[in-house]
């Protein structure tokens, strides 16, 4: 029954065209792209390109249910740091990177545990307590490193960003692709994921209808920690270094394409598909623009003009849409008005 | 008959939505053209191969500065901009609003892609870089780290604005030159950590202690922490504390505008001197109103015109990054590649009413 009813969710937001922004931003971006440099183009260099934005992606993919569930973490970024310099700690005191990795895997998911606890178990809301861990996260991993830079990560795993599985997907792509699947099944095809959407549409009434709205949120935080952690991993394997201010303002990307894919900041209403759409618009953006050299503040600003757009535009337009309709029928009924008299 | 016409609304404003969000985000493309500043890259037959025969060929350069809009760094695009047209080179200059560790990669990985000959950039991270710039020089780019050094990994050369191991010494010089070599005098540093302030004040101290400006005391160190409010009332401090005070030396561009600023607004101005570290345009008008005779800074645009000429080196293949290897340039004079594969700029600039106009940064 749960999972017809959510099915029965993600249709009617389909049709309400939630993930046509992104399409056409991502559509506008390629071709602009292509026309304007002759090195644009390059599917496999446009994969691998893909690799910087992964980590942002993964987390994303979490944000997406915390925000179902009209939740927020905005500590996400550092606890990347703090996972992160945990990491290149337990690397540098001889053991092997791959515990390192688990370790930070595991601090990431703790973290995010923490939020949960302080969230679903006090009652705070989850804006402020994830501000505050967004400082404290951070502030552990000055405490960490110091100025200090974590360097020397083995040949092996620096560069494994640009290892091919089949021969053509880059290796953070195809983790991203995996991780959105079971995020997307979950979500969408689970009666976990059914709770979700309920509880950001009513959190009273989900409370008393059997749902378990503090498990489901609980779990969105852990989850969000644990991506947080696998990021931690993926962004040392591209860098191979480790500082303190890895990741920053890594949460507002993140926000933004929950948002541009149509998630209602508010909750009950999202989609995983929707945040995968708006993650390669925002990809396709970028790239289209970093090949013809223009400038970050650019960049910036319309990456924020679009986000701004897409959610603003089609309301305008309904609303306008509306008055006329409204206008013409009021006129029509001018008309009867007058031949009845 | 209202119920059908909200009906009908429905796939209406849909329909409508998408043609205005398909417009709006092709203006958007369209606008975003003109200020991309680019070259249209018309020499795409510029392989590697051809440049490696050299000459003919036109020199493409990018340079990544750390963050944008910052005077320093446009100093540097116009010490590029100078040489280029002479060595037969473009300059595109491209880099993040931030100056974040890794906002830069997007940058390096562009211009790979655009398959240019060089890439000059001043790194915002020793580290963080390194993998990418490490794949731009496997592609055939050569690689200068300017303004500062990074990890040797991740580049060929470094340009760095001047010999900082000298510059203890060159601000002790300063220091006598404006006080006529004796007095007490106190630092106004950054913070007390800050690694690049502490060694150039040991550097001082060391010179003093060897004995060559017996006159010169150093009587105090105290920590503006680079904060203008602060740096104010640490320079107020030190007045009231020393009455004799000849000299307060600040060897950070905040600190030193602060100082200034204090005592142009103070009856002891011309008698505590001010120098140190400044900025021509922060230090300009204090300079003019008497309150300071001298202050130093490195040349950023001397950099700039230094890395246009290495970058053309390498990719010519005149030059090899390697220590002891040496370029001449016209307007800086020969410079040669030290052992850390380091090629340093020049002395500090010294300025005064005489030439503070010929800058500005």
């Amino acid at each position: 029954m749960g999972r017809d009813f959510s099915r029965g969710i993600v249709k009617r937001f389909r049709a309400q065209g939630a993930f046509l922004p992104a399409i056409v931003v991502f559509a506008v971006a390629m071709v602009w792209g292509t026309v304007s440099s002759p090195y644009f183009l390059d599917v496999p260099i446009l994969l691998l390109h893909t690799g910087r934005y992964m980590e942002i992606g993964l987390i994303a993919l979490a944000m997406t249910l915390v925000i179902i569930h009209g939740d927020i973490d905005l500590s996400v970024a550092s606890n990347v740091a703090f996972s992160a310099a945990i990491m290149g700690l337990v690397y540098q005191s001889g053991i092997s990177i791959a515990i390192a990795a688990a370790v930070a895997v595991l601090v990431g998911t703790l973290l995010g545990v923490f939020n949960g606890i302080l969230i679903t178990l006090l009652g705070l809301p989850s804006l402020v307590v994830t501000l505050g861990t967004l400082a404290l996260y951070r502030g552990m991993a000055q405490i960490a490193l110091g100025d200090q830079a974590v360097t020397g990560y083995p040949e092996g795993f620096v560069g494994s960003d640009q290892y091919l599985v089949a021969g053509f997907l880059p290796l953070p792509l195809t983790v991203f692709i995996v991780a959105a699947v079971a995020v997307g099944f979950l979500a969408h095809r689970t009666n976990f994921g059914f709770g979700s959407f309920m509880l950001g549409k009513n959190a009273v009434a989900s409370k008393f209808s059997g749902l378990r709205p503090g498990f489901n949120r609980m779990l969105a935080f852990t989850f969000s920690g644990f991506m947080a952690g696998v990021a931690a991993v993926l962004i040392t394997a591209r860098l191979g270094s480790t500082r303190s201010n890895l990741a920053l303002g890594f949460e507002l990307l993140v926000v933004t394409i929950v948002v541009l894919g149509g998630t209602d900041i508010f909750g009950g209403k999202g989609s995983v598909l929707g945040t995968v759409l708006a993650l390669f618009a925002v990809i396709a953006v970028r790239e289209a623009l970093a090949i013809q050299n223009v400038n970050g503040q650019i960049q910036d600003a319309l990456i924020g003009l679009i986000l701004v757009l897409t959610i603003a535009v089609p309301v305008a337009v309904s609303r306008l849409v509306s008055r006329v309709q409204m206008s013409r029928r009021k006129s029509l009924l001018d008309d009867t008005k007058g031949k009845i008299q | 008959m209202i119920r059908m016409n909200r009906e009908t609304k429905s796939p209406w404003s849909k329909f409508l939505a998408l043609g205005a969000t398909a417009l709006v985000a092709i203006g958007l493309a369209g606008c975003s053209t003109p200020t991309s500043n680019s070259t249209e890259s018309t020499s795409t037959e510029s392989d590697a191969a051809a440049d490696a025969t050299a000459g003919a060929e036109v020199i493409e350069v990018v340079y990544i500065p750390k963050n944008l809009g910052n005077p320093y760094f446009d100093n540097i695009v116009a010490g590029l901009e100078e040489a280029a047209p002479d060595l037969n080179m473009t300059i595109e200059v491209v880099g993040p609003a931030q100056a974040g560790a890794t906002d830069q990669i997007q940058y390096i990985d562009a211009a790979i892609q655009q398959q240019v000959d060089a890439i000059l950039i001043s790194p915002n991270d020793a580290d963080a870089l390194v993998p990418s710039l490490k794949r731009a020089m496997e592609a055939g780019i050569a690689v200068i780290s300017v303004n500062s050094d990074m990890n040797v990994e991740g580049r060929q050369l470094a340009i760095l604005p001047v010999d900082f191991t000298t510059l203890g010494e060159f601000l002790v010089e300063l220091t006598a030159e404006v006080t006529g070599d004796s007095g007490d005098f106190a630092v106004l540093s950054a913070t007390s950590t800050a690694p690049d302030q502490n060694f150039w004040i040991e550097g001082m101290r060391e010179v003093l202690a060897s004995g060559s400006h017996p006159d010169l005391n150093l009587v105090d160190v105290v920590y503006g922490d680079d904060a203008p409010d602060k740096s104010t009332n640490e320079t107020n401090a030190l007045l009231t504390r020393y009455p004799g005070l000849s000299a307060i030396v600040a060897p950070t561009t905040v600190g030193v505008a602060a100082a200034a600023q204090v005592l142009s607004a103070s009856p002891l101005k011309g008698e505590v001197q001010v120098t140190g570290l400044g900025t021509p345009n922060e230090m300009r008008q204090y300079i003019k109103d008497g309150t300071v005779k001298a202050v130093a800074l490195w040349d950023p645009k001397a950099q700039g015109i230094l890395a246009a000429h290495l970058a053309a080196a390498l990719v010519n293949g005149t030059m090899n990054a390697e220590p002891g290897a040496s370029v001449n340039v016209p307007g800086v004079g020969e410079r040669v590649v030290n052992d850390d594969t380091q090629v340093i700029t020049g002395p500090p600039v010294t300025f005064t009413a005489d030439n503070i106009d010929d800058f500005d940064f």
